[in-house]
């Protein structure tokens, strides 16, 4: 059986090479748009924070509202001068 | 040493394109499913939403010193009733309106001492009630005291009355007038409507309480000189936040 001819090896060769550095190529440029738009979100504007605490109305100082109150009308009134 | 025939090389060269090629791939594939969450934990979109539960309290208040004072005075022992009698002469002394335009008023003649003369044209305002809560509420008041009690008189003979009244401090307040005070009436020890329903906004959610009193000429001896007051009592009913249980 005769052998391959080493144009053949060549070729193979060359793809082999071809593939290898393409493959290496495209995974770094996909990590590197993963990376870039990590940055891009941390940095922009798209982040906000919201933060609020919730006091324990029980623990404040203000009087909670109450469903009831009183007001009052008052007067002092003097005997009349001469008054029987 | 054997030399490696150009078909093993090809063969090898084969096996290293197919490793190459499974490798990308399975690679790529793997970037893929990679969760970022442990990552970076940033906004995947730029709408966040917060929810914020907000309790409902009903509550009402008289704001201010939560006090009307008629001040000191007398009647007029030449003050005349019906008929001229003496013991049905009285002071009559109000004030109503509202609280950012009071009226008030003073029998001339009829009401002396230090305080009562000048009590129509005095600062007293009429009590604010404030609804202070965050929902709809039916307001109904309540005195301490009845009339009798308030004005102990002798002989039963002399005019005397304590009245109150109740109307919208800021426009549009009570969201019907229906069974309101809306003139002075004779004060109750039992629960009496004063709105059936206050709104809570801030803009229109007080009501203005005056009062009226007529003292009597012939009070017990005992009640002179000596501080009288007393207390109408606010109670809220809560109705909810929304109008439709108005």
């Amino acid at each position: 059986m005769d052998d391959i001819p080493k144009s053949i090896i060549l070729v193979l060769l060359f793809i082999t090479v071809l593939i290898s550095v393409l493959g290496a190529w495209t995974v770094l440029d996909k990590m590197n748009s993963v990376q870039a738009r990590q940055v891009v979100i941390m940095n922009g504007d798209d982040n906000a924070k919201v933060s609020l605490k919730v006091l324990d109305p029980n623990a404040l100082a203000l009087p909670r509202p109450q469903p009831q109150d009183s007001g009052i009308v008052s007067l002092v009134v003097m005997e009349p001068p001469g008054g029987e | 040493m054997v030399e490696i025939s150009n078909r093993v090389l090809a063969g090898l060269l084969i096996v290293a394109i197919v490793v190459s090629l499974g490798g990308t791939f399975i690679s790529l594939q793997k970037m893929r499913t990679i969760s970022f969450a442990p990552l970076t934990g940033f906004a995947t979109s730029d709408y966040g939403r917060v929810m914020l539960n907000v309790t409902t309290i009903a509550g009402i208040e008289f704001a201010g010193d939560k006090v009307i004072d008629f001040g000191t005075g007398f009647v007029n022992s030449s003050a005349y009733g019906k008929g001229g009698a003496k013991n049905t002469g009285n002071c009559t002394m109000w004030v109503n309106g509202t609280t950012g335009a009071p009226e008030r008023y003073d029998k001339a003649g009829n009401c002396l001492g230090e305080d009562w003369p000048g009590f129509g044209a005095g600062a007293e305002t009429p009590l604010e009630l404030v609804n202070v809560g965050n929902t709809y509420v039916k307001i109904q008041m309540a005195s301490n005291e009845s009339i009798a009690q308030f004005f102990p008189i002798v002989a039963s003979q002399g005019i005397r009355s304590v009245q109150w009244v109740g109307v919208d401090n800021e426009a549009n307040s009570c969201n019907s007038t229906l069974g309101m005070v809306l003139t002075f009436a004779n004060i109750s020890t039992g629960s009496t409507l004063f709105c059936k329903c206050l709104n809570s906004t801030d803009t229109k959610d007080s009501l203005a309480i005056g009062a009226k009193v007529r003292v009597p000429y012939d009070l017990l001896s005992s009640y002179y000189k000596s501080y009288h007051k007393i207390k109408w009592t606010a109670s809220a009913t809560d109705l909810g936040a929304s109008s439709l249980m108005c």
